[in-house]
């Protein structure tokens, strides 16, 4: 039986009450949640312990400085922490931590997800050149609507929006005005939300259908997106022409939350070699741009990574050259992961599609042998 | 005095004839790529390829000492190859020799003096009328507004240890080019090429001084507007707060050539009950990931001696951080103190790596 | 034979796991089998082992083409190693054909050890394909 409780206060303030008070009544040890820097105007993933949350607490941050799912392989690739945690996510940073689940970068054990419907968040490059105090406030208010003016590009066509995934849900859409719905979605979410005060939710449904509603909405908009993207990139001149102010400094690759190896090949030895050698290819390729291998990174990166791209944004927010990598990305993993009729952090059980095979698949793929020709 | 040549043809001209004459085998420099807007350090071989470079464009999206150390790391070339460099991508060069990251058998060293590069950032927001303004402050040495904040403070703008050097302070883009031709490798390019006919011994213009003028004010001022804003741990975890820690401004730093960075080593990853007993210890929690100040710090120590100042750390940096500012100047102070010039001489060694007997004595308590 | 007076002679990777794919060739050796010249074989000690950047690198850096050949599915030497490799191979063209990069430039098609016949049939019918294609555009964008 699904636990579903009206938790009092606007939007932020309303998550932050629900975290304290569960944090507070022996929930958990620890909470992993953003809260706000020194200064104030910028955001950061802190580790908290319980008799001691910060005021600065801000779990719902208008930007994504860095995926929370990278932060989480930081904390536990070598083991699960020792306390029971309280995780605060978006949903794209959910469905990271289960891609990473299922690459053995994450131990989960331990760890209680919250998430929430996300309305997206503000390029980072924007938010710090604007005024703080006024963007957040505008992003206050998009928790209710749904929609964020000015939001990131994959986020304006985000359809995987609400917390589904995680122990604990949190609804506001199609909720009324002053409080918010937590829902619990498993056993270990369900203790967790049991301890807080609150009146039952009876009836869940002006939510669902105002989820319903928003991403039917937004699954059109991003299919539309998309395709307009594809038709905008694709083919060799355009690709050229969309990757020409790539700086090939892979900060990309760096905060992509999938991207785990510790090693990366396109930083590997497979790239060295003696001077001649570059100078032979300069004369093959007309030039050869340095540092060179653009166009290769992001093609490999693709397929390495593109069947787990969660479009959580990072690499996006991180491109010192405003390259639409994260719509990119998008594009082909929407490819990738169709074949595989994959999605993403969908189910931590379902495996990661490069893990595994069917013995009869893809056959469409091999080039079919019709034996004609007699021998030469 | 040094004698200046008058040279009469473009630089994409004399990359061509240097190419064709087999004097060179290859040349690297800043080149416009004419399908596209991209503009990158483009290594050439092909005479016909040579369409489209553009040295002194103001524009610098990395330092370029660093492909010069991919390319020649492992073996240098084999016949000689031009490459075309700003100031501190010399410098950076010649740190990387120290560095043994560089090997510079068959380079031939061109440079110019340099009047700064724009930050990649307002490439990106269309250029609008950046050209013609630089133009106008290259021919009367002042500092164009708008070019990073580094290169309106860097004094080291006439290169140093160059083959070939281009004057450009003080000269229009439709003027002949002048260049002088300081070492034996110089002179022999220039024979090789016919560049000799026309030379004369020249003063460096009143441009160039009032330049290095203007950079020495403009120097000082942003020292002081850093150590004013560093002037405590206050202030440097102020500075520091948006950090994301990226490390983008180490990989795209020319003198950071470690293949394993020891900020992103073993060293860094920890297990989850040491951080625990570290979040117990903590009032306010723990900021994820760890040890952004030590990064800085660290990497200061590392780089700081031999950090000549060329800004793209950054350019890259999305939050927007003084980084190169504040290493110019923290690092312009371990410098002073070692009374060492990164990419000057190459028989200086690196400061960290040599030592007297008798020094430093006042660090000693 | 190949015709000698070609326009164009594409640039052709063959990659073979060491195990069928480079054991068809062989019998096409032992039964003096020809093949055009301008396929290039590439042994690989398994197609699992086949990176997709391998194949993009080629491409980028020259090959017209690349096809791949391996153990029938169930003859994998490594046992499962061939149907990693088609689904990586599948991975290729599609992220080839979302950009418009024409994913029928690879191939992937199983040779076994004794089809020394099959494989000069590949290698041939695949030359064709390609040369039919023209060069690939690939090898010839600037600047990235």
């Amino acid at each position: 039986m699904k636990i579903a409780k009206k938790i009092p206060g606007r939007n932020r303030e309303a998550l932050r009450g629900l975290l304290e008070s569960m944090v507070e009544k022996g929930a958990a040890e620890s909470l992993f949640a953003a809260a706000a820097n020194k200064r104030g105007d910028s955001f950061s993933y802190f580790l908290m312990k319980r008799g001691s949350l910060p005021d600065t607490l801000e779990p719902l941050p208008p930007i994504m400085s860095r995926s929370a799912a990278g932060m989480l392989t930081y904390l536990t690739r070598k083991g699960p922490l020792p306390g029971k945690t309280l995780v605060v996510l978006r949903p794209c940073e959910l469905r990271a931590v289960t891609e990473l689940r299922k690459l053995n970068q994450i131990h989960a054990d331990n760890l209680v997800t919250v998430s929430f419907d996300c309305p997206g968040v503000f390029p980072l490059k924007d938010f710090f050149k604007g005024k703080a105090a006024v963007l957040i406030e505008q992003h206050e208010k998009a928790l209710s609507d749904g929609t964020l003016a000015g939001a990131r590009n994959v986020c304006a066509i985000c359809a995987e929006f609400t917390g589904e995934g995680a122990d604990i849900e949190l609804g506001f859409l199609g909720v009324p005005e002053g409080e918010c719905w937590a829902v619990a979605n498993t056993e270990a979410g369900a203790q967790c939300l049991g301890l807080v005060e609150g009146e039952d939710v009876g009836d869940l449904s002006s939510r669902d259908e105002a989820v319903q509603a928003a991403k039917e909405r937004r699954a059109v908009e991003r299919k539309q997106r998309l395709l307009a993207f594809q038709q905008e990139v694709g083919g060799p001149e355009n690709i050229a022409k969309v990757l020409e102010n790539c700086l090939n400094c892979h900060n990309c690759m760096r905060v992509c939350p999938i991207c785990f190896c510790q090693e990366c090949y396109f930083e590997s030895s497979a790239f060295r070699a003696e001077a001649d050698r570059f100078l032979a290819r300069a004369g093959r390729k007309k030039g050869l741009s340095m540092p060179a291998d653009t166009l290769l990174f992001h093609l490999g990166r693709m397929s390495h990574m593109s069947v787990s791209c969660v479009s959580c944004g990072a690499c996006e927010d991180a491109c010192p050259a405003d390259v639409p990598v994260s719509l990119f990305f998008s594009l082909v993993g929407r490819s990738t992961q169709g074949i595989f009729d994959y999605v993403p952090g969908r189910d931590v059980s379902e495996p990661v599609p490069y893990l595994h095979y069917e013995r009869e698949e893809f056959q469409e793929m091999e080039a079919p042998y019709l034996e004609k020709r007699g021998q030469d | 005095m040094e004698r200046i040549y008058e040279i009469q043809m473009g630089i994409e001209e004399l990359a061509r004839r240097a190419l064709e004459t087999g004097t060179v085998g290859g040349v690297a420099a800043l080149l416009e790529v004419p399908e596209t807007n991209k503009i990158a350090f483009t290594l050439v071989r092909a005479p016909e390829d040579v369409k489209g470079l553009a040295p002194f464009s103001p524009w610098m999206l990395e330092n370029a000492a660093r492909s010069i150390s991919q390319m020649t790391r492992e073996a240098a070339f084999t016949q000689p190859v031009a490459v075309i460099l700003r100031p501190c991508e010399l410098r950076a060069l010649r740190e990387l020799v120290k560095l043994k990251q560089v090997n510079m058998t068959n380079l031939i060293l061109i440079s110019f003096d340099c009047p700064g590069v724009f930050p990649i950032g307002s490439r990106l927001n269309g250029n609008g009328d950046l050209p013609a303004a630089y133009e106008k402050a290259v021919l009367e040495g002042t500092n164009c507004p708008g070019i990073r904040q580094v290169c309106s403070a860097c004094e080291e703008f006439v290169p140093r240890g160059a083959d070939m050097v281009i004057s450009l302070v003080g000269r229009s883009p439709t003027d002949t080019l002048r260049a002088a031709f300081p070492t034996e490798a110089g002179q022999k390019f220039a024979e090789a090429l016919g560049l000799l006919a026309e030379g004369r011994e020249v003063e460096a213009g009143e441009e160039r001084d009032r330049l290095a003028g203007i950079r020495a004010d403009e120097h000082n001022a942003l020292s002081a507007r850093i150590q004013g804003s560093l002037k405590d741990l206050d202030g440097l975890v102020s500075v520091f707060d948006r950090c994301i820690s990226c490390h983008a401004c180490r990989y795209v730093c020319p003198v950071c050539y470690c293949k394993d960075c020891f900020f992103e080593s073993p060293a860094f990853s920890y297990y989850p009950h040491s951080l625990h007993k570290r979040l117990e210890q903590s009032a306010a929690g723990l900021r994820l990931p760890l040890d952004r100040l030590l990064f800085h710090l660290g990497r200061l120590t590392h780089m700081g001696a031999s950090c000549v100042a060329c800004g793209m750390c950054e350019d890259v940096c999305v939050a927007g951080i003084p980084v190169s500012q504040i290493f110019k100047t923290v690092g312009g102070d371990i410098q002073q103190m070692f009374d060492y010039l990164p990419g000057g001489s190459p028989d200086d060694p690196l400061p960290l790596l040599t030592y007297r007997e008798d020094e430093l004595k006042e660090m000693e308590d | 034979m190949k015709e000698e007076s070609k326009e164009f002679t594409p640039n052709i990777l063959y990659a073979l796991c060491s195990w069928c794919g480079s054991g068809g060739s062989e019998t096409a050796g032992a039964m003096k089998l020809h093949y055009p010249e301008n396929v290039k074989p590439v042994r690989f000690y398994c197609t699992g082992g086949i990176d997709p950047v391998y194949i993009f690198r080629a491409l980028l850096e020259g090959a017209d083409g690349v096809v791949v050949s391996g153990c029938h599915p169930g003859d994998c030497h490594f046992d499962t190693g061939n149907y990693r490799a088609r689904r990586r191979i599948a991975a290729v063209k599609t992220i080839l054909n979302t950009l418009g990069l024409d994913g029928d430039r690879v191939w992937l098609r199983w040779v076994g050890h004794g089809e020394g016949k099959r494989f000069v049939d590949t290698a041939s019918e695949f030359d064709e394909h390609i040369q039919e294609k023209g060069p690939s555009p690939l090898k010839g964008i600037r600047g990235v």
